[in-house]
């Protein structure tokens, strides 16, 4: 009898477990998934950065997501994943154009897939992100691994030899009107 | 031959003349000006036309049990400013870190957390006057205050560190506590663009959610 009430009490707490245990949400789940490693060339690879990973968070944290447009997101990271393995390299900075455009276009129909935007800016050099006019993110390419650039070009020491140029050729304008 | 020898002293005389002249001309602005001469060429890196519309700030809230903002700022709004009493610093503190935003104030690197929010969080500013030209000068124990609209927080500086621009692992994503990293480029008076940080580390000392 005793042992009849113990298996008894056993089930009902693995059951009241199992159905307090909350089941992940699509941007739960998609974020698990972009944070893990993959399988890329050989080797073990995150595809996010911590600092990138932060933001998606914060994207991810604060927007839902439906079961299809986690699935429609995680199959244009596989694609692209498959991409990069295909060619061998590790990184997307590495790919060949022809790939790389293949990866843009990925990202691109992963960005509409939650109603974001993605503008890539050749000259500045930027990487954009907006959810309608909201711009959540902007990417410098010039600071990708480094800390920003805080400091501006001293015009003082550029000026300098400007001015200098310019002081000799009227000086030797004016050396030659006084000798002609 | 002592035709071309003339020629070559007139011309080195000639370029003697006119650096002199560069000189004398410099000298007498940095004499006449002094250190307004420092502000106006910062005023001129500053300027840049703003083509984006104002953005108002909207208000904010943070869950303090989750430790997380329930909404967080655009990019690119200003949302809380940044002092430190020791230095005369006080400037607005934008979310992100582009080169518009690092024109009109404090930037914070999206690659990190918020005030309040219980990790790293990583600002940066320019190294001229009026902006962080003076942050080497920080002591240990010196206070970095943020003010937001969601709360006012006050960090300890605990460290500082000369780190070298690509030393990422010095700027770390998580802390086991709150940390404020906060950088500019080193040295100050570098020709071209500067290829190391000076960077502060603080820690929450208190915050005050509103």
């Amino acid at each position: 009898m005793k042992k009849l009430l113990s298996v008894t009490l056993l089930i009902v707490l693995v059951l009241t477990l199992a159905t307090t245990v909350k089941a992940a949400t699509p941007a739960e789940e998609l974020y698990n998934y972009i944070s893990g490693t993959f399988t890329i060339a050989g080797q073990e690879v995150k595809l996010l950065t911590d600092d990138q990973l932060v933001t998606a968070e914060r994207y991810l944290s604060t927007h839902e997501l439906t079961n299809d447009e986690y699935l429609h997101v995680r199959d244009q990271i596989v694609s692209t994943v498959d991409i990069m393995d295909e060619a061998g390299v590790t990184s997307v900075y590495d790919l060949e154009d022809a790939d790389l455009n293949k990866v843009k276009s990925n990202v691109k129909e992963a960005a509409e897939t939650l109603g974001l935007t993605v503008n890539y800016d050749a000259n500045k050099k930027t990487i954009s992100v907006y959810d309608g006019t909201t711009l959540l993110e902007t990417t410098s390419l010039d600071n990708a691994n480094k800390a920003v650039q805080t400091d501006v070009v001293n015009y003082a020491y550029v000026a300098a030899p400007i001015v200098a140029i310019i002081a000799v050729a009227m000086f030797v304008g004016y050396k030659k009107v006084v000798n002609a | 031959m002592l035709n071309q020898k003339t020629r070559i002293k007139a011309a080195i005389s000639y370029i003697i003349v006119a650096l002199l002249f560069v000189f004398i001309l410099l000298g007498s602005i940095q004499i006449v000006f002094g250190s307004q001469v420092s502000e106006a060429i910062s005023l001129i890196n500053m300027i840049s036309i703003d083509t984006n519309n104002i953005k108002e700030e909207k208000e904010i809230k943070i869950n303090t049990e989750k430790k997380r903002l329930q909404s967080y700022p655009e990019y690119g709004t200003k949302y809380g400013n940044i002092k430190i009493e020791s230095l005369n610093v006080d400037l607005p503190l934008y979310y992100g870190d582009t080169l518009d935003i690092l024109r009109k104030g404090v930037g914070q690197s999206s690659g990190g957390y918020f005030p309040g929010e219980g990790d790293s969080i990583k600002c940066m500013a320019h190294n001229t006057k009026g902006f962080l030209r003076e942050l080497q000068n920080i002591k240990i124990g010196a206070i970095i205050e943020i003010d937001t609209s969601y709360g006012n927080f006050k960090y300890e500086v605990y460290n500082t560190k000369i780190i070298h621009q690509t030393d990422l692992a010095a700027l770390p994503t998580h802390s086991p506590e709150e940390t404020l990293m906060l950088y500019t480029c080193y040295p100050t008076n570098s020709i071209g663009h500067a290829t190391h940080r000076f960077v502060t580390y603080s820690k929450l000392v208190q915050e005050e959610v509103k």
